[in-house]
């Protein structure tokens, strides 16, 4: 009898630990919304947004990650676009869109609600050989419309400034002459001579090398984590060094969002608009940070 | 036996056996009689030896004692390993092709008998089974999909000092069903609904044993291999912004960054190939977008540097699993294009367009620099004849195209030159090629081979057999004085010849060129591979 005293005990702390152990707190009420893969909203979206579309997907359809990852497809930015326009998605998941995108949507008669769903920062990086710890807006803008050319000027050593760009058309350089620029026309960028696909030789603009003269940019979200950052040092805007914390709260000046888009005549109940209001809910904000975005504020 | 394989038994009898017979946790409550107890230990250990049992399952031969591989390591040149190896290619089902392939010619048959199974085994899981679980898949080819075309192959990507990995390929073409849900009938419309999914697998084997080999074997026991290839990887997205969803670069092909790359893992798949690794991309990568195939980063070892062990790990020069008592044929090992200083322009000068490249790696002799600078020089008076006759009948300018590179085999670097001119219905071609060793010495034909032995027979077989594919030649070829001005330079596994240009008809003139493999002249006539 004290045998079996003793197994029942057991089985029950056995129980107690595995439940507090599986991690899951048990709400009264969970306003998580749930799919099948047959009833998941048709959703695509830029190929930086997948991580957080598939987070979302496997939360909200209870499966694994790699099981919901087959079920995503984002087709590219401007292709969520067109396909939104046209009723072959029901919600994207996208950088801003363009002017081209706007007048489409408008040509069609479509409009969008565009929801920013997480923070990004566009971040300015060099070597983390360079003792210059931060610079202005203005000072970037002066790099980069080549009036300032030496680290000297801005408290550095006393080297040329390799100022690199991105190719045009890149989402990066597009964000570089949106957020940062502001209208003011850059020099042109460093170019250097790459072997094609047919082995000829071919000018394009130079990639990012990371000397001790060197500065870059790049979104937040790609360069956190990146495997070799700790030889990249992230550099201060205005005093503001890039941060999860600051770039979500906003003191972080050269900041972005992605976005949740759908059409506006999508029905207030439908799937899609479930989806945004639960990813813009506190859990959902965290699925996102835990999917390696920066939340909302 | 290894010390992994120790370890793995070790686990099973604490795992399965030990701790369920002993443990002082649960004994008192189980209080299992002693007759109990030894029928329990007796089923304990028939489990633990079958499960033994099939935990070695694949590694044939008990595992030999490995020596420890300490950088740096030269490798001055790879041995083939002299197996026989048999594709079979067939196309049973309509539409299906496979190449299938079989190795023979171990002294240990039971080792070949074992590889040859598990080559089978990946090669039919990359045949039937079922598609992979890569991002988006059941969305772009949802059940009901037809499947209309495939293929699969084995093919061996190394061989060489006793290792061998072997390459499966797997591509199926599906038709997806349309908005209605009905699969298209027309070829229009199926080719509308068509999706294209690859699967790429590997095997790489120590040929001694039957093993297969870890990333780690690659590398010397004293580095971090998995931060190495980490840097690399690191190093190459930073020159590719393949996070920018437009960027298309030559080294990710199609392939998108989609979150930041903190890095591979122990089992990152992998196989070898001459002179290098090629890592595969696939579901195991996710913050890699493949599409529906996956993507290889091919990294050449001199870019690793001399921490490569993969060459002498598993190699004996004693002991040789293999039947064949041939001569070993040695070659050197490829490496990258080694061309990062390149030069181009391009100029008219009257009515001839003049095109000029020059290509080569800093890390050459200054002789072949020297070399290199001389031969890139233009022929003035060469342009200004041309110019003299050219005649305008209406064809459009001529040309003059001029290449000048430097490639490397093993520790020989050679300069070549390369002159074209087109114009006039008109096309001339001259090759000038320079051999130079690592000490900057310029190495003759002769060099090449040991004192006494007759290279140029062959040499001159090979020729005459180009010669007499030619079609009939203005003025007769004397292969006599063709031999007495022969160009050459050292490939990784042949001597590549070039002869004077010759009159080949009308309207053509270039030189005849040939290929003798080191196997053909046999390594031991050579004077080239030096430990």
């Amino acid at each position: 009898m004290k045998k079996m005293a003793y197994l029942s005990l057991l089985v029950l702390i056995i129980a107690v630990q595995l439940s507090a152990c599986s991690g899951q707190v048990v709400t009264p009420e969970d306003a998580t919304p749930k799919f099948t893969p047959e009833t998941y909203p048709k959703v695509d979206g830029s190929t930086v947004t997948i991580p957080l579309s598939e987070a979302l997907g496997a939360r909200t359809m209870g499966i694994n990650i790699e099981e919901a990852r087959q079920y995503i497809v984002h087709n590219k930015t401007h292709q969520a676009y067109l396909n939104l326009i046209n009723g072959d998605a029901d919600l994207i998941f996208v950088t801003s869109p363009s002017k081209e995108e706007f007048q489409i949507a408008k040509d069609n008669n479509v409009n969008m609600e565009i929801i920013p769903i997480v923070s990004e920062g566009f971040v300015f990086l060099t070597s983390s050989d360079n003792p210059v710890k931060g610079l202005t807006l203005a000072q970037i803008q002066d790099i980069y419309s080549g009036k300032t050319t030496n680290w000297k000027q801005v408290g550095g050593n006393d080297v040329g400034i390799i100022a690199y760009q991105r190719p045009e058309n890149s989402g990066s350089q597009t964000g570089f002459l949106d957020l940062v620029m502001n209208k003011v026309k850059p020099v042109d960028p460093p170019i250097e001579q790459v072997v094609a696909e047919m082995g000829q030789l071919i000018d394009a603009v130079a990639t990012y090398k990371n000397r001790p003269d060197a500065i870059g940019y790049s979104y937040y979200y790609f360069v956190t984590d990146m495997w070799g950052n700790d030889q990249v040092k992230l550099l201060e805007v205005n005093g503001v060094y890039p941060d999860k914390t600051t770039i979500s709260s906003g003191s972080y000046p050269i900041r972005t969002a992605y976005y949740a888009v759908i059409r506006s005549d999508e029905p207030k109940d439908s799937s899609a608009r479930q989806l945004v209001d639960w990813l813009l809910s506190e859990e959902g904000q965290k699925l996102a940070e835990e999917a390696g975005y920066v939340r909302l504020k | 036996m290894s010390d992994s394989n120790k370890d793995r038994i070790r686990n099973f009898n604490q795992n399965l056996g030990l701790r369920l017979s002993h443990s002082p946790r649960l004994k008192p409550i189980l209080s299992l009689s002693p007759r109990h107890c030894l029928i329990f230990r007796v089923w304990a250990a028939i489990i633990i030896i079958s499960l033994a049992g099939i935990s070695l399952e694949g590694c044939y031969a008990p595992p030999q004692e490995q020596q420890s591989m300490i950088s740096p390591i030269k490798i001055s040149y790879l041995i083939q390993n002299p197996l026989l190896v048999t594709t079979i290619e067939k196309t049973d089902v309509p539409n299906f092709y496979e190449s299938k392939l079989n190795l023979l010619g171990f002294h240990d048959t039971a080792i070949e008998k074992s590889i040859n199974d598990s080559i089978q085994k990946v090669y039919a899981d990359v045949k039937d089974g079922s598609l992979p679980p890569y991002r988006g898949i059941k969305k772009k080819i949802p059940e009901g999909s037809e499947l209309t075309s495939g293929s699969v192959s084995a093919s061996m990507s190394y061989n060489y000092n006793n290792v061998a990995s072997i390459v499966f390929y797997g591509y199926r073409n599906y038709v997806t069903p349309d908005q209605n849900g009905v699969i298209p009938k027309t070829d229009e419309e199926k080719s509308k609904y068509s999706q294209y999914v690859g699967v790429t697998k590997s095997l790489n084997y120590d040929l001694n044993t039957g093993r297969e080999i870890t990333l780690k074997d690659v590398f010397t026991d004293d580095v971090d291999y998995i931060k190495i290839l980490n840097d690399y990887i690191g190093n190459l997205i930073m020159n590719n912004p393949i996070e920018d969803e437009d960027y298309y670069g030559m080294a990710f092909f199609g392939t998108k960054l989609i979150a930041p790359f903190k890095g591979i893992s122990e089992n990152q798949k992998f196989y070898l190939i001459q002179g290098g690794i090629g890592l595969i991309l696939d579901e195991n990568n996710p913050e890699f977008d493949i599409g529906l195939y996956p993507a290889t980063i091919n990294i050449y070892f001199q870019d690793l540097g001399d921490c490569i062990a993969i060459t002498k790990r598993f190699y004996d020069e004693a002991k040789s699993p293999f039947v064949s008592t041939e001569p070993l044929v040695k070659e050197f090992m490829q490496s990258g294009a080694g061309q990062e200083i390149a030069k181009e322009s391009s100029t008219k000068v009257g009515h001839i367009m003049v095109f000029t490249s020059e290509r080569y790696s800093e890390n050459i002799p200054k002789a072949a620099k020297d070399k290199i600078r001389l031969l890139s020089e233009i022929d003035q008076n060469r342009i200004t004849k041309l110019n003299a006759d050219f005649v305008d009948q209406g064809q459009g300018d001529s040309s003059f195209e001029q290449y000048v590179w430097a490639s490397k085999a093993g520790p020989y670097t050679n300069v070549q030159r390369n002159t074209s001119i087109y114009g006039e219905g008109k096309w001339e071609s001259s090759t000038d090629t320079f051999c130079f060793d690592q000490d900057g010495k310029e190495v003759s034909l002769a060099d090449v081979f040991i004192p006494g032995y007759d290279y140029q027979k062959l040499i001159r077989k090979v020729l005459q057999a180009s010669i007499d594919q030619m079609p009939p030649v203005k003025t007769k070829t004397d292969i006599d004085t063709l031999m007495k001005h022969l160009k050459f330079f050292i490939g990784n596994a042949e001597i590549n010849f070039y002869t004077d240009p010759i009159e080949a008809d009308v309207n053509s003139r270039y030189p005849i060129s040939g290929v003798v493999s080191f196997k053909d002249f046999g390594c031991e006539n050579m004077t080239i591979f030096k430990d």
